[in-house]
């Protein structure tokens, strides 16, 4: 491994400073879902959409169309703002809870298409037949064609998104169904210019309209495209590699640049490397040791085409990372004593945050792999853990040949951490046992606001 | 590292709250209400006389012939002056002798402006021409006008009710 000699002001290595707090309050996300609410019925009321409700069924149906598809739009702006990934939100609330409420926005859009659809052809059948009504709306009238196309590609994104269709697709392929979900919204807005009733004979109501949606169009290409070019300028390199385990991975990556950035323990990345083939596509990569001027450590596991491209990344390869994102940081403990718990390759995060952590905090670490090809790092963690007055232990083995059926459950999580109540509960792994950890840890007596959860990201 | 956060003031909660509100009520108070009021104005049967000489005639809807009604040679019905937000509109409905609507013709419309001019030269006789072939006022709303079509489907439920099949 060979690094230019680092002249003296590099050489002075130093953990990275906390990114700042997140001023945006619950209250001010609340305002503003209320306001685009309030406006977006309003909109709908004032151009005479109540009044239409009690009148002949033409009208009604006419009348639910426009509020349906209005609230389709809401759900729509709402979760493509969630995807801009705002620091603003981010400091906040974390990007793993922003993308589950892009999620459930995404579902309500679809919810609210799947009404508007039905009440447009009901409106429009009353005069003209079912056929009539649906030859209308898929071609005859203006920009129609290109509406259907539009809801098609919106309503196949968001099946693909369901749980069930997700676990079965490659992530790669699931990117690929969710970008075109771009073009469906683009694609449908045409028809509530024209088509609108409350935009195409409205022109205040118009402009409002089409600003928000520049405004929102802009901020969704600086997010992607503007700190994709930031984090271009600011390239990092590949400076040490090496193997943990079976299939894992500790990846550093190093830099002039990393002398100005801000990060904390548990917190992750979007990492991609610059290699053909592969520069389009980037990781969450959680940080598996404390952050400094020398380098972000990264713990990967091969899971997926692009991961493995990672377990195997050679020396010196240029990456960019954007970030950090996740708000699950030693920020969240003050000066009580703390229970880390990770499971698989959340021991990554686990080991970053307790990195962070000072003796008074005495740091009991549990860690759960489901064999001991994985298990990674133990002596480290053990150092890190001693160091600071606490203890690691380890649950090793597939779930069915364990002694107790739920290892987490609040006696099993008693016997091992007697103190368990006076602590704060850190946890990073998978889904399932980060809901199993936070199920016993309640049950136990541990406070909601005690216990922080973090999904493992790689 | 460690940081206690400074609880934030109720007035910084409930600022934006207010503020957003405030803006979106004066945002939804200066939008077009589409007089969502249409007054029906005088008489079935009177021809209300034009407020504007310069009426530009339209085409009435073309005379289709009804399955085996007939022809249009039933009652003649002219409709009370439907008054919206941009002027007055008045219909005229002929019918067969079995007392089915086949034929409208509009006698006045809003045309003040150019726009309105416009709009309704173009979706008039659609609406004429809707209004045939179904035979009743439940006809479909031709984009960017709404209000017209508001005061032409009242205009002609008007005419439809006091002449009952």
């Amino acid at each position: 491994m060979t690094r230019p000699t680092p002249t003296s002001s590099e050489s002075q290595v130093h953990p990275l400073p906390a990114p700042q707090e997140s001023r945006v309050l619950d209250t001010d996300v609340g305002a503003i879902i209320g306001a685009l609410t309030l406006v977006v019925v309003g909109l709908w009321s004032r151009h005479g959409g109540v009044t239409a409700l009690g009148d002949s069924a033409a009208k009604t149906y006419t009348s639910l169309a426009q509020l349906t598809g209005l609230l389709c739009s809401e759900a729509g702006l709402l979760g493509l703002i969630l995807i801009t990934r705002t620091p603003l939100m981010e400091r906040r609330y974390g990007l793993d809870r922003m993308f589950n409420w892009h999620r459930l926005l995404g579902e309500a859009m679809a919810i609210f298409l799947a009404l508007h659809i039905a009440f447009s052809v009901a409106s429009w059948a009353i005069p003209s037949g079912t056929m009539n009504a649906i030859q209308s709306l898929t071609g005859k009238e203006p920009y129609m064609a290109l509406t259907s196309v539009g809801s098609v590609i919106v309503l196949l994104v968001t099946i693909s998104s369901l749980k069930w269709f997700r676990n079965k697709l490659s992530y790669e392929m699931w990117y690929f169904v969710h970008l075109t979900a771009y073009f469906g919204l683009a694609a449908s807005f045409s028809h509530q210019i024209v088509l609108g009733t409350d935009f195409a004979d409205d022109a205040l109501a118009r402009g409002f309209w089409v600003a928000i949606h520049v405004a929102l169009v802009a901020w969704i290409i600086w997010s992607r495209w503007g700190r994709f070019f930031v984090a271009l300028a600011r390239p990092l390199h590949v400076s040490a590699v090496t193997h943990e385990a079976e299939g894992i991975t500790s990846v550093v990556l190093s830099g002039k640049h990393l002398r100005k950035a801000k990060a904390q323990g548990g917190q992750f990345y979007l990492v991609r490397q610059l290699v053909k083939g592969r520069w389009w596509q980037s990781n969450p990569f959680s940080l598996s040791a404390q952050p400094t001027t020398a380098g972000l450590r990264f713990t990967v596991k091969a899971r997926g085409e692009s991961s493995n491209a990672f377990t195997n990344i050679a020396l010196g390869t240029r990456v960019i990372v954007e970030g950090p994102y996740g708000v699950c940081t030693p920020d969240v403990v003050n000066s009580e004593k703390v229970l880390l718990v990770g499971g698989g390759i959340g021991i990554g995060p686990v080991m970053s945050f307790l990195e962070q952590l000072t003796p008074q905090h005495e740091p009991i670490v549990l860690y759960r792999v489901s064999s001991e090809q994985e298990m990674s790092q133990v002596k480290g963690i053990e150092g890190l853990a001693t160091a600071r007055n606490g203890s690691v232990q380890t649950l090793v083995g597939p779930r069915a040949t364990l002694k107790v059926a739920d290892p987490f459950s609040a006696d099993a999580l008693l016997k091992a951490v007697p103190d368990l109540a006076q602590r704060v509960v850190i946890v990073a792994g998978p889904e399932s046992m980060v809901k199993a950890v936070q199920r016993g840890a309640r049950a136990a007596g541990v406070p909601v606001e005690n216990i922080h959860a973090e999904r493992a990201w790689w | 590292m460690v940081v206690v956060s400074k609880k934030p003031t109720l007035s910084r909660q409930i600022f934006p709250a207010v503020a957003l509100t405030v803006i979106g009520v004066g945002f939804i108070s200066q939008l077009d209400n589409p007089g969502s009021e249409v007054v029906l104005e005088g008489a079935i049967g009177a021809v209300t006389p034009s407020t504007l000489a310069t009426n530009t005639t339209l085409a009435p809807s073309p005379v289709i012939s009804v399955e085996g009604s007939g022809t249009c040679d039933g009652d003649v019905v002219t409709g009370p002056t439907a008054v919206f937000k941009w002027g007055g509109l008045q219909l005229q409905a002929t019918f067969t002798k079995k007392n089915v609507l086949c034929n409208v013709t509009v006698l006045n419309y809003p045309n003040e402006d150019d726009k309105s001019l416009s709009i309704n030269q173009s979706a008039l006789p659609v609406y004429n021409q809707e209004a045939t072939e179904a035979g009743n006022a439940q006809i479909a709303v031709v984009s960017g006008a709404t209000d017209s079509w508001r005061a032409y489907t009242a205009g002609l439920q008007a005419i439809l009710d006091a002449h009952p099949a």
